[in-house]
């Protein structure tokens, strides 16, 4: 199912050369973790809706962690006039912390714009999101953890939660960290439940008995933060919550829209990669430097809802909540 | 005598009638078919905005049907409604029922007054069920999935409180239009007959009752071109001829005399017999001086107090707005005081040169200077952009306010008929009266729409229009003489030094204005608003004194003329509205405050133009000085009133203190009684032999 790595030049096809221009087009390498998605399907539509003319690279990690290295050299061999990375993982390992940057091992001396990345700063990625601190710039696609909050508590109110997480990914940690604290504050508890490892990955067959462990702890809610491991397995985990009752909210897209997940506040990948790609033009177009360009996240979210999980949860969500929601 | 002032008199006092009536007629007409409109149009849209509530609020229940939600199991209903409710004020309840009209969930501040609805076999067109339940419109709503069978009801009461309020608000509104309209037309209808009919029939009379009389020295005054002008001129035609005729008879019997005999002799016995019953004038008649007349001065004042009234409404606003600039360790509050206080300082200070320049120059070079300071007055404040400059420019309106109210009072008096003294004064607080009433509610009018520079440009024309008509309406002269001579210093002494004077002053005038500055301007509005009336509704409450005040002053001018009860109405007025005041805290307060104000009203009307002529009647001074000594007074008391109710406020509660200062006018009241008796006595044994 997953599409393949491929030059999107051809994808470009559409583009009028409107503007021309006495140099050569952009050259734009998209480093990804996971292979071709709409958020990338948005940073290319963006420039095609703008008449822009760029040249797509593409590589792939396919979510293995030891090609990054192969792949910052490919680059650095390239030379292209923006780098494009998706995700978190991917991000940290390719840029290395801002005040801990190896010119060996990461990429340096070109610009960068990054995708689908979760809290920059905790992640060291940045310095701070007005003032990033090196040429990097890029979007969240994360509500902030005190709205994610919130809007579970409109769904129905609860004391206590529960979260499976890959343990080797920061991004989940820093997100549960964060929630952890939060719910502190109102007196309620989050059950943290790391999905345990094998040979140092992860393991999907452990999924359905935490959910089964979480249910058993008197969890109320089965939160699902942006873990791309997880979202790997998400039909398992949201299978699995259904199975034992469990109302299930996610931090990111996918396990509502493309899986059993009751509730979540997410940003919409393809609005998120089309905001990226206005970044790029900034940064290729409009001579801005990426350290003088703030990292930011949508002003808007999307609150989804999947009725045919509520109806069999018999979970329904309130009236008012039916306002702002999208059924899925 | 009876004949032509009588019936001249019956002929005003109809017109005025039939035109008051034709236009009160006309304006309640026109004031009913707009409240009528506003009923036919305003309730239906009320109910359409329930409609439209409806259909929002029933929007994201007929969603959730639409997703597959049964509506037995719709979840947060309640806690939707009552933000729904809370958004929407004039929402009464928001009820959500099944289909049975069994009520699921409700919402809204009159949510207990909700009574169940029992759906019709048939619905209307719509999808929508009215209901008129007491006090309430509501309108129910289908809820149904989109597409599907109605699955429960929404029923959204609106409280017809908002609606009938605001209709109130606007039938209010609807009145006072009306009454400036008739006050601003009895005005000018009073005066246009006074011009045009009572004058001219009056002078006619008069030149009738001189040749009736044998005198021939005075020509009438032929200004007008209409019948009493032709009726004039055939008057004059006939002296003349009787002149010339005279003449000639004169000559006849010098020459007969100078020929001498019997003839000559009877001839000169019958002149001298008819010089006995007729009077001529050597070298022919010549046109009678004018007189003027007293209510002559009333148009002018009238409109001179419309035009200082107009900006009432907005000086404290304006004043607030020009401190802005001030240094920020004075208080804008504070300095927004500046421009009131110095107008009223101007006025109460100017007061009694106002009296003098009157004395000296006469009321229409007074009412000229008065007009001219006003007018250059009102143009500063239009053009000022800071507050001291406007504050300079409030003190010249004041000036000019004193010195014009003080010379129309003094031609009113000055021009009064033999008898009528206390109702031409009368007509000076009238005017004043429905001057304030008209240029305040138009002033706020114009401002709202024109903003406060137009404002007070319309102030300087309607002056120039003063100015105008006291030139052609109000004669030359008529200044009291040796009044030149008397100055103010002089004049204070002889006023005070009389006992009569000083006791009207201290015991009837000057507590009738701290009661209705102390009671009426500043407790009965907190009393009404502790009671918790709306701002409209206390500014009602204290119309009434102005309403109920009308027309007992004019009551009071007629009983102080024709049965000479004057001494009487002023104690008995301040008696009067001390009970008024006393009944207060022994009645609830909602139903005492309204009837305690109008009482005040009438009580202080029928006391005041009996008041004025007392004090005119004192005889120690000039006429124009001693009412100006009588207007500083009632300003005085007017200051006074405020502090003293505040300073009562700090040792008991509002109801108390109207209490106190209703107790204070009744004893004053009761000494100026008193002192009226003993003065009586005084001149009674005086004159006794």
């Amino acid at each position: 199912m997953r599409r393949r790595p491929l030059v999107a030049a051809a994808a470009l096809g559409l583009v009028a050369p409107a503007v021309a221009r006495a140099q050569r087009r952009p050259r734009i390498l998209m480093m990804l973790f996971r292979g071709w998605e709409e958020a990338c399907d948005g940073f290319r539509d963006y420039f095609a809706a703008r008449r822009l003319d760029v040249e797509l690279v593409v590589s792939n990690a396919e979510e293995d962690l030891s090609r990054v290295p192969a792949m910052v050299r490919q680059a650095q061999a390239m030379r292209p006039d923006l780098v494009y990375l998706w995700g978190t993982t991917l991000t940290m390992a390719a840029l290395g912390p801002w005040d801990a940057h190896d010119p060996a091992r990461h990429l340096n001396g070109m610009p960068v714009v990054f995708n689908i990345v979760t809290d920059p700063v905790r992640n060291r990625v940045v310095r701070s999101r007005a003032a990033p601190g090196r040429p990097v710039t890029g979007t969240e696609y994360i509500a902030p953890v005190a709205v994610q909050l919130r809007a579970m508590e409109s769904y129905r109110p609860f004391q206590r939660a529960a979260a499976l997480f890959n343990p080797r990914e920061r991004n989940s940690i820093v997100t549960l960290e964060e929630m952890a604290e939060q719910l502190a504050t109102r007196g309620a508890v989050l059950h943290s439940l790391p999905v345990p490892l094998a040979d140092g990955r992860p393991q999907p067959d452990a999924i359905p008995g935490l959910v089964t462990a979480a249910r058993e702890a008197g969890a109320e809610w089965l939160y699902i933060p942006p873990d791309t491991f997880l979202n790997e397995h998400r039909a398992v985990l949201t299978a699995a919550a259904l199975q034992e009752g469990l109302p299930s909210f996610a931090a990111s897209e996918r396990f509502v829209a493309f899986a059993d997940g009751l509730a979540g506040l997410v940003s919409r990948y393809y609005s998120v990669g089309a905001f990226t790609g206005f970044k790029a033009e900034q940064i290729l177009f409009g001579g801005v430097s990426p350290a003088a360009i703030p990292v930011e996240t949508l002003s808007r979210f999307s609150y989804l809802v999947r009725m045919e999980t509520a109806r069999r949860l018999r979970a329904y969500p309130p009236v008012e909540l039916l306002r702002i929601a999208e059924a899925v | 005598m009876i004949s032509t002032e009588h019936i001249v008199r019956r002929l005003v006092r109809n017109l005025s009638i039939i035109a008051a009536l034709v236009l009160l007629g006309t304006v309640v007409a026109v004031s009913f078919a707009a409240l009528g409109a506003f009923d036919r149009e305003v309730r239906p849209a009320i109910e359409r905005e329930a409609a439209v509530i409806g259909v929002v609020v029933a929007n994201p229940l007929e969603r959730a049907l639409g997703l597959g939600i049964p509506f037995d199991e719709l979840v947060g209903t309640s806690e939707y409604l009552a933000d729904m409710a809370a958004s929407q004020p004039a929402v009464a309840y928001l009820v959500l029922t099944d289909l049975a009209g069994q009520p699921r969930a409700t919402a809204g501040p009159a949510a207990a007054s909700f009574e169940p609805l029992v759906p019709p076999a048939v619905l209307p067109g719509d999808g929508m069920l009215r209901r008129a339940l007491p006090g309430i419109y509501e309108t129910a709503v289908a809820v149904a999935a989109p597409g599907g069978r109605p699955q429960g009801w929404l029923l959204v009461g609106v409280s017809r409180a908002a609606v009938d309020g605001v209709i109130e608000d606007t039938s209010w509104d609807l009145v006072i239009v009306l009454l400036v309209a008739v006050m601003l037309a009895m005005e000018l209808l009073r005066f246009v007959i006074d011009r045009t009919v009572i004058g001219p029939l009056s002078m006619i009379e008069r030149m009738a009752r001189r040749l009736s009389a044998g005198d021939c020295t005075a020509q009438a005054v032929t200004g007008a071109t209409d019948e009493a002008g032709a009726v004039a001129r055939a008057v004059n035609a006939l002296v003349r001829r009787l002149g010339d005729r005279w003449a000639y008879l004169e000559w006849l019997a010098a020459e007969a005399a100078s020929a001498g005999g019997r003839a000559a002799r009877e001839a000169a016995a019958v002149l001298d017999g008819l010089h006995d019953r007729l009077r001529f004038r050597d070298g022919g008649a010549v046109p009678e001086p004018l007189a003027g007349s007293a209510s002559a001065a009333r148009l002018p004042l009238f409109l001179f107090v419309v035009a200082e009234q107009l900006s009432t409404s907005f000086i404290p606003l304006l004043g607030r707005d020009l401190a802005r600039g001030a240094p920020p360790f004075l208080s804008p509050d504070l300095l927004a005081a500046l421009p009131i206080s110095a107008f009223v300082a101007a006025v109460a200070l100017a007061t009694p040169y106002g009296g003098r320049l009157t004395a000296r120059r006469g009321p229409r070079g007074a009412i000229l200077i008065g007009g001219g300071l006003a007018a250059l007055g009102y143009l500063g404040a239009a053009l000022a952009t800071e507050l001291l400059p406007f504050a300079a420019a409030r003190v010249l309106c004041g000036i000019g306010y004193a010195v014009l109210t003080i010379a129309c009072q003094a031609q009113m008096a000055l021009a009064a008929r033999q008898g009528r003294l206390a109702r031409s004064l009368g007509g000076f607080t009238g005017a004043v009266m429905s001057g304030a009433v008209c240029g305040t509610a138009i002033g706020a009018v114009i401002a709202d729409r024109l903003g406060y520079a137009a404002t007070f440009v319309a102030s300087v024309a309607l002056v120039v229009v003063v100015m105008l008509v006291a030139l052609r309406a109000i004669p030359r002269g008529l200044a009291e003489a040796g009044a030149a001579a008397e100055s103010v210093l002089a004049g204070a002494r002889a006023a005070f030094g009389n006992a009569r004077f000083t006791a009207l002053l201290l015991l009837a005038a000057v507590p009738a204005k701290v009661v209705l500055a102390g009671v009426i301007f500043y407790l009965a509005p907190l009393a009404l608003r502790d009671l918790g009336e709306s701002q409209a509704a206390i500014g009602r409450n204290v119309m009434l004194y102005g309403l109920c005040m009308l027309p007992a002053i004019t009551l009071g001018g007629w009983l102080a003329d024709r049965v000479r009860i004057g001494g009487g109405l002023i104690w008995g007025g301040a008696l009067l509205n001390g009970a008024a005041l006393l009944m207060i805290p022994i009645l609830p307060e909602a139903v005492a405050l309204p009837i305690a104000i109008a009482v005040t009203g009438a009580a202080q009307g029928l006391a005041s133009a009996p008041m004025l002529a007392a004090a005119a009647a004192t005889g120690s001074g000039s006429t124009p000085l001693l009412l100006s000594f009588l207007r500083l007074g009632e300003r005085i008391g007017s200051v006074i009133g405020p502090f003293a109710a505040a300073w009562l406020l700090t040792r008991g509660d509002t109801v108390w203190a109207m209490g106190v200062l209703g107790a204070v006018t009744a004893l004053a009241g009761l000494a100026y009684a008193v002192v009226q008796q003993a003065g009586r006595r005084a001149a009674a044994m005086g004159s006794a032999p």
